[in-house]
């Protein structure tokens, strides 16, 4: 849809308002600093550094305070930047030099509208390192504002574009707090603050041989106490892959590390294994049952597991999963919410790290495992209310999502409102942007022959 | 005669009765408001005051007294559009004024049993000034209201006038004035800290406080705040102009400002209705006094409050931090804010203290100065009170204690005598105007709220600060949809306000 131009636009290609300067020189002889790719941010039109130009060889190109720097190679990255300094940029940029007839960065936003990202990038030629040519700009449209207005222009985009940028930031801090929001949920839970403790309920110690008053690392509500998993559940350690166990006449289906992700299964790759006699009892996979990773010898690895629902039947695991099957005092849930607290996972890295520097865990260490156990009927309603909060957390999660695109929407529905004269108000008082025209044809020409005894006149 | 304790649990008690009528906090205050400055002007007909008439007969005192039933409703009524229509402090306290009270026998319960059985004129200032405060304290919870905006918490209006320190003499203009709580406090400084003659006594009554309100509703309760607490007359002209501060300069100059501009509706996303309703926040001022045309309002208010200043005149105002790092205009404001005025001082309060929730607010205190090719700005001070302080509305609340380590690093004595903390650094101006867009946006305090710390607060108290977030990112979006959408006529046209010419 072709909107016509507001009121004192003129319609022009950019290569009647500008030329790249292509001042060529040596880098480390010219002073200043030295941009390069690396320094300039992708989509921010940030300076994220400088070189010292002595570690430089080679020439690049002289550029002023003020101009406009624009990256020709892998357009897609949208890098364009105004720098207050001079100095000299690689051959990779174009330098637009700052002229009278367009406002401070006037034209780096015009660069940075998605719609010219797009033409420039469909231009650019070459499959390892795609540039764009100059040539292919010079005949994008422009609606060229008048000057005055130019400046309200680049005022209202910066206004609103920082605005986006805070919003965006606090959005980045939510995100942050919503995952310490899920470790503080499992860690209320397990320390009984999650739910209210209900005197009636039958005690903890009901359900095990022992009802000793064991220690553990924090005070625990009333009914509660601690355990070792061993006294909890039945812990059994997998196949190991042996050439005998290639499958054959016997063979079933069985969960490698690779299925188990971090409170997950990756069902989308199962292998099979060959059992002999009274194996497939032994090592069958119950609903409830916990999947714990042994470890691969990495910190963050270790207590990796996921509850298993019963997915596929029969199914058996192999060596490198523990099997931890809970017995009638400890729901399942409750140990998949008490295996990933922050405290527990704590204290399984401690247990599993080794003199030799590797962490891994064994059936062993898994037995002697610490749990914090309330009532039974109190561990349904932890159950519940940790699922209840931690689908907030996750529906809040997708909504951060969705409002950070969004937000990059904005930048960009910003800019093309921008460009076609809806962001900043016209004042019918500014000199129009055809006064600009005389002046700039008469200014171009004047640079190139001045230019041309320096230089040759290259495209 | 009551004293304060018993006089604000009767004030309470009866707001009670009247909530079941459904009447709010505010509509209470305000009926309060109508029926306590009728019988305070009959007071002053009598012993010992004997002063002329200030409200006609027949619209008086005594006639609400000599009515009964529906009688005394109608004519309550009758008496509220009258007196509106005058000029001064009748008006601005009776401006639009509306009965809220349907049941007449509660009228006059009221007329009769509450305010008719007090002296107001001999009371106490403390007293009445305080049972009315608490009123308007409590109304500025009622959250749904939005009176809240109205009301700048009193710890920090405290302790911005200890650090301010209005000195007899002084003229000081709140262009925001909302309920008045800025001239209390200063005029509560004032006579504490000073031995006073009786022209500073009058001065202070009288000719010390300016202030514009643009809301009549809260306009009124400021106008009878300040009568309560001893400020003014009901016979004198009143000192609150109801108007648009932004819309041009008052034509005087001023020693000082302390005011808290409003931060905009609490409904952020208003639409601007399909050619209809424009809302207020779109309005852009085209003042020639102004250094940026914007329609942020807060950005406007801190170009006007420079404006107010006489030469070397001091102010203190409270702005969201989008003053603070927005480009655009206020990049253009804040480069000429730091050239031409000594900008000596910014407090970054915390949230949870604000009755707008969500709010993100400082307060920034400058010296307007001369005209001058060098910058007056030398250093900036800047107290973080904001990372890693918790306060609530109704658990923990802020009190005037949380700010005494500010006020004593602040040093109102002698401000060029400042010493660095945690919590207080200077920057000069040189790192000011060298950073993107001179954002005066500035933290170094390490937040441990977003710490992977192995001691995790509680879940609701993570939660709360989602919340913050959340409603920080939604603000932000929020004015850049607005703005989006109010510049959505094709032929670019918006509202443009300029000073009217006469």
């Amino acid at each position: 849809m072709r909107e016509s131009l507001p009121q004192g636009w003129i319609s022009t290609k950019l290569g009647e308002l500008v030329q790249p300067s292509r001042e060529m020189v040596q880098a480390r002889t010219n002073g200043g600093p030295y941009l390069g790719l690396e320094h300039i941010e992708p989509h921010t039109t940030r300076i994220t550094g400088t070189a010292d130009p002595s570690s430089i060889k080679g020439t690049g190109v002289r550029f002023k305070a003020g101009d406009t720097l624009y990256a020709r190679l892998r357009p897609y990255l949208n890098k364009t930047c105004v720098p207050d300094f001079d100095g000299v940029a690689s051959g990779e940029f174009i330098v637009f030099q700052a002229v009278e007839w367009l406002a401070p960065r006037f034209l780096m936003y015009f660069l940075h509208r998605p719609d010219v990202v797009a033409f420039a990038n469909a231009k650019s030629t070459g499959t390892h390192r795609p540039r764009v040519k100059w040539d292919d700009f010079a005949d994008l449209a422009v609606g060229l504002p008048p000057l005055a207005e130019q400046r309200r222009i680049v005022a209202a985009i910066e206004e609103l574009f920082s605005r986006i940028d805070a919003g965006a930031e606090a959005l980045n801090r939510v995100r942050r707090n919503l995952q310490r929001m899920y470790a503080a949920v499992l860690q209320a839970a397990v320390t009984g603050r999650l739910v209210p403790q209900n005197p009636e309920d039958e005690p903890a110690a009901r359900f095990l041989a022992e009802a000793d008053r064991r220690g553990g690392p924090y005070p625990l509500p009333t009914g509660w106490l601690w355990a070792r998993i061993e006294e909890l559940a039945e812990v059994q350690g997998g196949i190991q892959k042996q050439p005998k166990r290639r499958p054959g006449k016997n063979a079933y289906t069985f969960l490698r590390v690779a299925n188990v992700l971090r409170r997950e299964l990756d069902l989308g790759e199962v292998h099979m294994i060959e059992l002999f006699s009274g194996e497939l009892d032994r090592y069958r996979l119950k609903a409830g049952d916990l999947l714990v990773v042994e470890g691969n010898g990495s910190l963050d690895q270790i207590g990796r597991s996921a509850l298993w629902q019963g997915e596929i039947d029969p199914c058996v695991h192999q060596n490198h999963l523990i099997r931890v099957r809970p017995g009638p005092a400890l729901s399942p849930d409750y140990l998949d919410v008490f295996w990933n607290a922050p405290s527990t996972a704590a204290a399984i890295q401690a247990v599993a790290s080794s003199t030799s520097g590797l962490y891994t865990l064994s059936t062993a260490k898994v037995r002697r495992v610490l749990v914090a156990v309330p009532p039974i009927s109190e561990q349904q309603r932890i159950n519940l209310e940790v699922s209840r909060q931690l689908s907030l957390i996750d529906a809040a999660e997708r909504v951060i999502d969705e409002a950070t695109r969004r937000a990059r929407t904005l930048k960009a529905a910003t800019l093309r409102y921008a460009f076609v004269g809806r962001l900043a108000p016209q004042d019918s008082s500014d000199e129009p942007a055809e006064a600009l025209l005389d002046h700039i044809k008469t200014a171009l020409l004047a640079r190139e022959s001045s230019a041309r005894p320096r230089q040759r006149a290259r495209r | 005669m009551s004293d304060a304790p018993s006089l604000i649990a009767k004030l309470w008690n009866y707001c009670s009765v009247l909530r079941d009528d459904g009447l709010s906090y505010q509509d209470y205050i305000e009926q309060l408001t109508y029926l306590l400055f009728l019988k305070m002007a009959d007071e002053l007909t009598k012993a010992p005051f004997n002063r002329p008439p200030l409200v006609p007969a027949g619209l008086d005192w005594q006639s609400l007294l000599d009515r009964d039933g529906d009688a005394l409703e109608v004519h309550y009524r009758h008496i509220l559009a009258e007196l509106g229509r005058g000029p001064g402090t009748l008006g601005v306290i009776f401006r639009k004024a509306q009965n809220r009270i349907q049941d007449p026998a509660k009228l006059r319960r009221l007329v009769v049993d509450l305010i008719g059985q007090e002296f107001w004129m001999a009371m106490d200032a403390d007293v009445k000034g305080d049972a009315y405060e608490g009123l308007l304290a409590k109304n500025a919870e009622d959250v749904k209201t939005g009176a809240g905006q109205y009301f700048t918490p009193r710890a920090l209006i405290r302790a911005m006038v200890d650090v301010m320190r209005p000195e007899p003499g002084m003229t000081i203009c709140d262009p925001a004035c909302g309920t008045g709580g800025f001239f209390l406090a200063a005029h509560d400084f004032v006579a504490r800290n000073y031995p006073l003659d009786p022209d500073q006594k009058h001065h202070l009554r009288f000719e010390a406080f300016r202030g514009r309100e643009i809301v009549d509703n809260t306009a009124r309760l400021c106008q009878m705040n300040l009568l309560l607490h001893g400020i003014g007359a009901p016979e004198v002209d009143t000192s609150i102009t109801v108007a648009d501060s932004l819309q041009s300069h008052p034509g005087e100059h001023f020693e000082m400002v302390l005011t808290n501009p409003p931060f905009g509706k609490k409904s952020a996303i208003t639409v601007v209705g399909i050619g209809g309703d424009v809302e207020r926040e779109d309005l852009t001022y085209v003042r020639d006094d102004f250094w940026a045309t914007t329609s942020n309002k807060q950005l406007n208010f801190l170009q006007h409050v420079k404006t107010l200043l006489a030469i070397n005149g001091r102010a203190a105002i409270v702005v969201p931090d989008n003053v603070l790092f927005e480009g655009g205009a206020g990049e253009t404001v804040r480069r000429k804010l730091l050239h031409e005025c000594d900008v000596h001082t910014l407090l970054r309060l915390p949230t949870g203290i604000f009755y707008a929730g969500g709010v993100k607010a400082n307060v920034l205190f400058f010296d307007r100065k001369p005209a001058s090719e060098i910058p007056w700005t030398k250093k900036l001070w800047i107290y973080d009170f904001r990372t890693n302080q918790h306060f609530t509305l109704k658990e923990r609340p802020l009190r005037y204690e949380d700010l005494a380590d500010f006020v004593r690093a602040y040093n109102p004595a002698n401000r060029h005598a400042r010493d660095e903390s945690e919590r207080f650094r200077v920057l000069t101006y040189e790192d000011l105007i060298a950073r993107d867009k001179a954002s005066l946006d500035v933290f170094w305090m390490r937040d441990e709220s977003l710490e992977d710390s192995a001691n995790l607060p509680p879940p609701e108290v993570i939660a709360a600060k989602i919340v913050e977030d959340l409603e920080a990112a939604l603000s932000e979006f929020a004015q850049v949809a607005q703005r989006l959408a109010g510049r959505g006529q094709p032929d670019g046209t918006q509202n443009l306000r300029r000073p009217t010419q006469t």
